[in-house]
């Protein structure tokens, strides 16, 4: 049926006029359209289950593998999945493993943090000056803060002395980098600095030793005399 | 018929008042804002100052353009045109001065509050609850003079720009009330009565209807008046305007669960929020065509009237703004661009073209036509198009720039799987010349408003002042005439049915989203080891939402490797039940600190809010030394858990008796703790309460990993 275009209504407001224009065809079916698409998409994800919750979501970016618990998809029994708080990469059988400041590499290697419990003791001090600057840089851009731009000491212990809290050796200077301490405010560099870097970093530190900065922070910990 | 005619009158000075009103609050509200856009790459610029920093003057620049400039310029277009479309004075001078006044002492109100802390840190709700009261007073007063003078018109049909006024002041006084909903505290302290995902959906649920409601309706309405008006062309297609004002009424208020995606409200909400958003597209539009379409075959006029010119511009923003927001709505573009600057470029689009060049293009039309004479300078209004127009584009684009340089660093790993750019501060330091480039946009806007601001002087100073305009109509006949064409004409003469479809309308959206998160269970499970705060820790946290902190800081990790990487598990539901109100936030200028706490000394937070750049060079934070030199004031502090145990944490009975010594014990061991780092803080300072907060932050769930 064709229609009278720009049929003006007999009518007018304050002067103004009206056309009764039909709608445009491409915009009723952009509209048509979108409402289609979101039925199905509702039904996709909360009717039919097809579609990943975040959750499972998040899993499947640690894990390609990962194949979602009955019932994952959906918040309500969620709900009983974590009656008090558990992992995201808790699996049942498995017990939750301290993940919270863990990094991608490790994480994504399936979140084993076993063997940091031990400290490595094979690991040996980098000698030549490339690490050394490489620790160094390291250093100035994220340890400073705590540790003073010399080691000096400030919110974190001195580093130029011979006291250590966490034991002066260079496998427990670099266990200690690793892990962190928590309690005291040192987050586990693992997660941020690979390691390598991290053997950079402590490297750089045990060149500080005996270095008597400005300001040094008084000693703390215990004496650690390297055997000769 | 002739010898039927009645004769009435319009009053223009209302209109001059809150035409004057939002000239004065729109350069004030751009001033400020141009003020922080600038403390983000010369945070001095706050001279040092608690009221001037960042997180209390961002809620200020917001509150006064929406509220002040955009508000004020409502009232002046609807204060105009209502009566000559109903031919009818408005209804009530009185309630009309009572409205102007009550409106700019709420604006003072807020320009008094804000800079001083006191806040509800809700977005575009940040006013305090006798505020709230004031605002919803003075709304009702309007609604009563607008429905009056429609109560008495002489044109039996309501013009569709009136459709778009009666739905804003519907909808916008629903949001306002059911939004604000706190108990008080004292005088101007309040908590929310919602808590965590439950107060963040009400929140943005209001906020989102705010753009919609506020920013958007209203001046649908504005458009179709003085655009027709302008053009002398009458309105593309009647039809067009029926089905997209009740399509868009509908759809808006369902749309605002898109601000929390990713967040810990359950992906149902979430998706609701994303498909509305999509059906919204065509909603929207359809008033951006009709806009534009009106224009045809005057496109010739376009070329010379600056009035026109302003207003294609503000119509194809618009249309921009509502393409994209659909687009920002869906998930995997929002885990992109949520918490960057993408979203503030989104809405300067918005606010600056739509709601801005709109603005102008009437002021540009009302002032010769108040003022009977001819626009000063069209040169210079001509010279302010180009000027506005150039300043969007050097505003939005360094800010597009900006949220996508940062997003994509933020998710970016490198080959171990590490995080490419661990240290947060590296992805603000990129952004510092986008900064820059913002603020000169900012900077061309404010002048191109100020050339605006002389050349309508200049024009109402050479033109006199028409107080009233006399006009006359014939009275309505009671049930006269017959109904013909559409249903929809038959409504059109009804505005009591009317406005009662417009009330269901909008609020079906918000009671199939809300209804369900407060009475099912499973939306918000609940974690046995999250507790309520300490009386320290609440103490600390009113003064993180005196500061305004979440201007620039999230507490919501979002379930992503990147984000889990950065800053631990993830955000959960059940961790914010005693969070009133919920503290996400929409925007990281810094980190997000849902898992700050326990990752950093005591001694680290207390040198870095005295000094940021101590701990982070090159940190755009501000000092906040007053945190360390003022004492905590716990004056409130039994009122406060009061309160809380009112809105349902669950303090023992009696508790208030016994907070203030458990507020002491606990900041004892935070000043030792410090004092070991070899830090003087005596116990009763400021600092103390925000450490305790900051390192109680999302420590809860912690506790049953072991």
């Amino acid at each position: 049926m064709a229609k009278k275009i720009d049929e003006l209504f007999d009518h007018d407001f304050d002067g103004i006029r009206e056309f009764d224009n039909d709608l445009p065809g491409w915009w009723m079916w952009l509209f048509v359209i979108s409402v289609i698409f979101s039925f199905f998409y509702i039904m996709h994800f909360h009717v039919l289950g097809f579609g990943d919750s975040s959750h499972v979501k998040l899993m499947k970016e640690y894990n390609p593998d990962y194949v979602a618990l009955p019932g994952e998809q959906n918040a309500a029994v969620l709900a009983n999945v974590y009656p008090t708080y558990k992992s995201p990469f808790y699996t049942p059988g498995i017990d939750v493993m301290q993940q919270d400041l863990r990094g991608g590499g490790a994480a994504a290697a399936g979140f084993v943090f076993a063997e940091e419990a031990e400290v490595d003791t094979s690991v040996v001090s980098l000698a030549d000056a490339g690490a050394i600057a490489g620790g160094q840089k390291i250093y100035a851009q994220y340890c400073f803060t705590c540790h003073g731009a010399a080691g000096e000491g400030g919110i974190g212990p001195n580093l130029t002395d011979e006291y250590w809290i966490n034991g002066g050796s260079f496998p427990e200077i670099i266990h200690t980098i690793k892990i962190g301490v928590p309690v005291k405010g040192m987050i586990a560099w693992s997660t941020q600095l690979s390691p390598e870097q991290i053997l950079e970093v402590g490297s750089y530190v045990n060149t500080l030793a005996g270095t008597n900065p400005a300001n040094a922070k008084a000693p703390q910990g215990e004496i650690y005399i390297a055997e000769k | 018929m002739s010898g039927n005619v009645e004769k009435f009158q319009y009053d223009n000075t209302i209109v001059r008042m809150f035409l004057i009103a939002s000239v004065v609050f729109g350069v004030i509200g751009m001033l400020v804002g141009l003020i922080i856009a600038i403390q983000l790459f010369f945070p001095a610029l706050n001279l040092g100052l608690s009221f001037t920093t960042f997180g209390r003057l961002r809620p200020l620049h917001t509150n006064a353009i929406i509220f002040a400039f955009v508000g004020n310029a409502i009232f002046m277009g609807v204060y105009y045109s209502l009566p000559r479309l109903l031919k009818t004075p408005m209804f009530s001078r009185t309630l009309g001065l009572i409205h102007f006044w009550g409106w700019q002492l709420i604006i003072l109100s807020a320009a008094i509050t804000l800079p001083l802390g006191m806040t509800t840190s809700k977005e575009y709700a940040e006013l305090e609850w006798p505020v709230d009261i004031a605002i919803a007073i003075i709304w009702v007063i309007f609604a009563i003079n607008m429905f009056a003078t429609i109560a008495k018109r002489r044109e039996k049909h309501l013009y569709v720009a009136i459709w778009f006024y009666i739905a804003t002041v519907v909808t916008v006084a629903v949001l306002h009330i059911v939004n604000s909903f706190e108990i008080p505290v004292s005088f101007l302290k309040s908590y929310s009565l919602y808590a965590g995902v439950q107060d963040a959906l009400v929140q943005w649920w209001y906020g989102h209807n705010a753009v919609a409601f506020f920013l958007t309706t209203p001046y649908l309405g504005l458009m179709y008046y003085f655009l027709p008006k302008a053009a002398n062309r009458p309105v593309y297609s009647y039809r067009l305007s029926i089905i997209h004002f009740w399509a868009l009424i509908f759809i808006y208020i369902w749309a605002g669960p898109h601000h929390l995606l990713y967040t810990a409200l359950p992906d149902w909400a979430q998706s609701l929020g994303v498909v509305f958003s999509l059906m919204l597209i065509a909603p929207s539009w359809g008033g951006m065509l009709n806009g534009l379409l009106t224009l045809r075959g005057a496109w010739d006029k376009v070329r010379e009237d600056p009035v026109l010119k302003f207003m294609v511009v503000a119509i194809t923003a618009y249309g921009m703004a509502t393409i994209e927001g659909p687009t920002l709505a869906i998930k995997s573009v929002n885990a992109l661009s949520h918490y960057t600057d993408w979203t503030i470029a989104h809405v300067h689009i918005g606010t600056l073209g739509w709601n801005g060049m709109l603005t102008f293009g009437i002021f540009y039309w009302i002032v010769p036509k108040m003022w009977k004479t001819k626009l000063w300078s069209t040169k210079l209004a001509n010279f302010h198009f180009w000027l506005g127009t150039l300043a969007i584009f050097f505003w939005v684009i360094p800010m597009y720039w900006a949220g996508w340089t940062q997003s994509l660093m933020w998710k970016q790993f490198n080959a171990d799987g590490f995080l490419a750019y661990p240290n947060f501060l590296e992805t603000v330091i990129q952004l510092i010349p986008m900064y820059v480039m913002r603020a000169i946009g900012g900077c061309m806007f404010l002048i191109g408003f100020i050339l605006c601001i002389v050349n309508l002087v200049a024009t109402a100073k050479q033109g006199s002042f028409e107080t009233v305009v006399e006009d006359q109509a014939a009275p309505l006949e009671k049930n006269g005439g017959h109904e013909d064409g559409y249903w929809h004409r038959w409504i059109e003469s009804r505005p009591f049915r009317f406005t009662v479809l417009t009330l269901i309308a909008i609020l079906l959206g918000g009671i199939v989203e809300m209804v369900p998160m407060f009475v099912i269970k499973s939306n918000v499970p609940s974690i046995s080891s999250v507790k309520p705060y300490t009386p320290l820790e609440i103490e600390g946290r009113d003064i993180y939402i005196r500061e305004g902190c979440l201007s620039c800081h999230s507490q919501l990790v979002r379930p992503f490797r990147s984000e889990v990487e950065r800053y631990g598990e993830y955000s959960k539901a059940g961790e914010f039940v005693y969070d009133h109100p919920f503290l996400w936030s929409s925007k990281r200028t810094g980190p997000d600190l849902h898992r700050i706490g326990g990752k950093y000394p005591d001694a680290w937070h207390y040198s870095h809010m005295l000094e940021p750049t101590s701990m982070s060079p090159g940190s755009i934070m501000p000092p906040y030394q007053w945190l360390i030199e003022d004492e905590l004031d716990v004056s409130k502090l039994e009122k406060k858990i009061w309160a809380l145990r009112k809105v349902g944490v669950p303090y023992p009975e009696d508790y208030e008796s016994q907070a203030l010594e458990d507020l002491q014990e606990q900041a004892e061991t935070i000043s030792a703790s410090l004092k070991e780092a070899g830090i003087e803080a005596p116990p009763d300072r400021e600092i103390i309460a925000l450490i305790a907060y900051l390192q109680r932050m999302g420590q809860d769930i912690k506790v049953t990993q072991k």
